[in-house]
């Protein structure tokens, strides 16, 4: 019989050898206090871990303890059963050659974490386990059993397998998102996680994983994120940024972008923070896209501001969105007041109506606005000043008006300046001819009185002086007419008439101071709607350069013709012509025809100038076809006008 | 003379008035001459009408046109022949519009103007 020393101690010695720990010292304490065999077994019996003896080459449950029974899901019968019947179903999970290993070579078999199906309330269930088979020797060394020593990891596994499943689904979570993601870990701010955008923002590679970020992104340094970062370890609070600007080492350069981003803290149970989670989105382009919007806002501003004129900005509706400072200045107006009020203020009361009205109409047509109109003079209480209004829509990617820009120019000075051009023409006109009048008027009497006296040598003295007045009154009134054309002041008094009726009032005028027989054919051309006065000048002027420019020659023919809606006026000459080169230059203004006779013929060359401008301004044409020394063929076409053919 | 035309010449300029009269006066006409058209219009009533009224269209400051207008609005006076004188042959068609009976373009011709005035004699 073994003593209870002996016995305690390989009780012990198997515990240690099972167990896989060092109980010296347990073992020591046991051993001295002498503790009773009863006490080891409670020892043995109460251990957590499941145990169970098998004895012999059917591997008989000779004994199990409580804990392994129930982890096999099975009751007490088992005892005395062999293994194999007591858990059939580990038969084909390999377990047959792992005993058979231990039963007859003596190998200790260990399982970590092992996964074992095993039948529980019906249903093959799967568990975890940590455990020993080592054989059993008996006094003469021979193996005589098999010992199990077993722990459930199950729980434990599961837990592990759950966390990682979620580690997993995180980490895809992180990968996937939309958003430049990150996962710092510990103070140091170890890259542990970085999806492919938020290494595309950084500019970096996947090589930065792992590494501090302040290693990685060595660019933040003097930037406030790490140390916010490093913060939130102490505080634990969530940080959130709008619109920070980060710069970056991106393609080498150090370039400036502006984030939304929020740093997460992330805590254990325990509740302290172990890592931060950092999302970004990058919002630099709008933000760029924003700048260049206010810059070019702000371009425009100044540039608005700095013109002499009132420049404008008003919504699609009409209302007054901006006005640039010099309106402020000029009408001393307060910039919280709505400028339209303003407006409605200044404006000549008696144009404020039509101008609404006109406005309104441009609004709806979306056409260009323009118009005249008087405001008060900020220095001159009760004086208006002319301003010119235009406004033009503009239009946004779809077409839309989405505001309309506009000006109003003082145009004052120039319409005074107008004024005064129109008050010199008429006053230059008046002053010319008014001596030319007086004079007229004396040498036509001293004319008449020497006739009466019979003196007719001077008589024809006096004539002569007559006719050197009338050239002269004809030279002035083209200048008057030359300088009427060059300011646009040429005005077209429109009526109708009767125009082969006019065009014999003149032959026979021209007929009078005419050395050549002047030949009228007419046709009976009609009515034409035009400015009778003018076009007497062209026929005057036609009539007239062709006496002039034909001196060796008798006759000049002058015909009137109706083509379809047009009437033809011609004056054909026999006389010098006109080189062919030469025929299109004519009708210039300071253009002459040279010719050896050159010195004889008087005049300033304006005529055929301004009958150019007249026959241009009536919408008509004039031209000419003419050959050297053979004469000239003058002809002006101008049409009827609607207005005469809804009347015939 | 008493059965002499009369005319009224109103022109702003003396030395055309001046010459206008003179010829006139040659020619046996009445006259009696302004230089102003508001002065004309003072001395114009019913009762001693001239025979015809030749008048500048620039008065200094005012419109021959419009005393024309004034004188043919008037009951008593319209019957009065106005001829309106200018340099600028364009306005022809105003002055008729105004009312003139005829348009004379400035410089005239002496001997035109006196027998056009010789058909208004009583």
């Amino acid at each position: 019989m073994e003593s209870e020393f002996d016995f305690n101690h390989k009780i012990l010695s198997f515990l240690e050898l099972i167990l896989n720990r060092n109980y010296t010292d347990f073992m020591k304490s046991f051993l001295e206090q002498n503790v009773s065999q009863e006490s080891l077994i409670t020892l043995f019996s109460q251990a957590p871990v499941a145990m169970c003896l098998l004895i012999g080459d059917d591997l008989i449950i000779e004994n199990a303890n409580p804990q392994i029974i129930e982890l096999w899901g099975r009751d007490a019968s088992v005892v005395g059963k062999p293994l194999f019947e007591v858990l059939p179903e580990i038969k084909s999970q390999g377990f047959v050659e792992i005993f058979e290993n231990v039963y007859h070579k003596g190998e200790i078999f260990k399982g970590n974490k092992l996964s074992i199906f095993l039948e529980k309330f019906g249903n093959l269930e799967e568990h975890f386990f940590d455990f020993i088979y080592s054989p059993v020797y008996n006094d003469d060394k021979k193996i005589i059993g098999v010992s199990i020593v077993a722990t459930e990891m199950t729980d434990q596994v599961i837990s592990e397998r759950k966390l990682k499943e979620s580690e997993y689904r995180f980490e895809d979570l992180i990968k996937n998102s939309d958003y430049s993601t990150a996962i710092y870990r510990s103070e140091d701010l170890y890259i542990e996680l970085a999806n492919d955008l938020m290494l595309k923002t950084w500019g970096k590679d996947a090589s930065v994983i792992g590494m501090k970020l302040e290693d990685a992104l060595p660019e933040l340094e003097g930037q406030p994120f790490i140390g916010i970062l490093k913060d939130i370890f102490k505080t634990g609070k969530t940080y959130t940024a709008t619109e920070d600007r980060v710069d970056l080492v991106v393609e080498g350069k150090l370039q400036t972008y502006y984030f939304n981003f929020s740093y997460k803290p992330l805590k254990n149970q325990k509740g302290e923070v172990y890592a931060i989670y950092n999302v970004a989105v990058d919002i630099t382009d709008l933000v760029r896209a924003r700048k260049e919007i206010q810059e070019r806002e702000e371009k425009f501003r100044d540039l608005a501001d700095s013109m002499p004129q009132f420049v404008w900005t008003c919504d699609k509706d009409g209302k007054i969105t901006y006005m640039n400072d010099n309106w402020y200045r000029y009408t001393g107006f307060e910039r919280d007041e709505d400028p339209a009020d303003g407006i409605k203020r200044i404006i000549n009361p008696e144009v404020y109506e039509k101008v609404m009205v006109v406005w309104e109409e441009s609004l709806r047509t979306r056409k260009s606005f323009e118009m005249e109109y008087q405001f008060l003079d900020p220095d001159h209480p009760e004086v208006y000043r002319w301003f010119l209004g235009r406004a033009v829509p503009a239009y946004d990617e779809s077409g839309n008006i989405k505001q309309w820009i506009g000006t109003f120019t003082d145009i004052d000075d120039f319409k005074q300046l107008q004024t005064q051009k129109d008050n010199f023409l008429g006053i230059a006109s008046h002053e010319l001819k008014t001596p030319l009048t007086s004079l007229k008027i004396y040498t036509q009497f001293i004319e008449k009185n020497l006739v009466r006296q019979n003196d007719l040598k001077n008589a024809q003295v006096a004539r002569r002086m007559d006719d050197q007045i009338d050239l002269l009154t004809n030279l002035i009134s083209d200048l008057l007419d030359v300088t009427k054309i060059q300011n646009g002041k040429i005005q077209l008094n429109e009526s109708e008439f009767d125009f082969d009726q006019l065009a014999e009032e003149i032959v026979v005028e021209q007929q009078m101071t005419a050395r050549h027989k002047i030949t009228f054919h007419h046709s009976e051309v009609g009515n034409v709607f035009a400015d009778r006065h003018r076009i007497s000048q062209v026929m005057s002027n036609l009539i007239s350069n062709a006496v002039k420019y034909s001196p060796d020659a008798d006759e000049v023919i002058v015909s009137t013709q109706l083509i379809g809606n047009n009437v033809k006026f011609c004056v054909r000459d026999f006389g010098i012509g006109i080189p062919e080169d030469k025929q299109n230059k004519v009708f210039e203004q300071y253009y002459r025809v040279s010719s050896s006779k050159e010195h004889t013929i008087s005049g300033l060359g304006l005529g055929l100038y301004i009958s150019s401008e007249i026959i241009k301004r009536t919408g008509g044409r004039i031209y000419v076809s003419s050959i050297e020394e053979k004469g000239s063929d003058f002809c002006f076409e101008i049409s009827k006008s609607k207005k005469v053919q809804q009347n015939a | 003379m008493p059965n002499a035309t009369k005319v009224l010449v109103v022109d702003d300029s003396p030395a055309i008035v001046d010459s206008i009269e003179m010829m006139l006066d040659f020619e046996g006409f009445e006259i009696e001459k302004f230089y102003k058209g508001s002065d004309m219009l003072k001395t114009l009533n019913a009762d001693s009408k001239p025979n015809v009224i030749l008048m500048d269209m620039w008065l200094s400051g005012e419109d021959g046109r419009d005393i024309c207008k004034e004188i043919k609005a008037d009951e008593n006076l319209k019957d009065i022949p106005v001829l309106i004188m200018s340099a600028s042959r364009g306005l022809e068609q105003s002055a008729l519009e105004a009312g003139a009976d005829a348009f004379i373009a400035k410089p005239f011709d002496l001997g035109e103007m006196v027998d056009r005035l010789k058909t208004y004699a009583k």
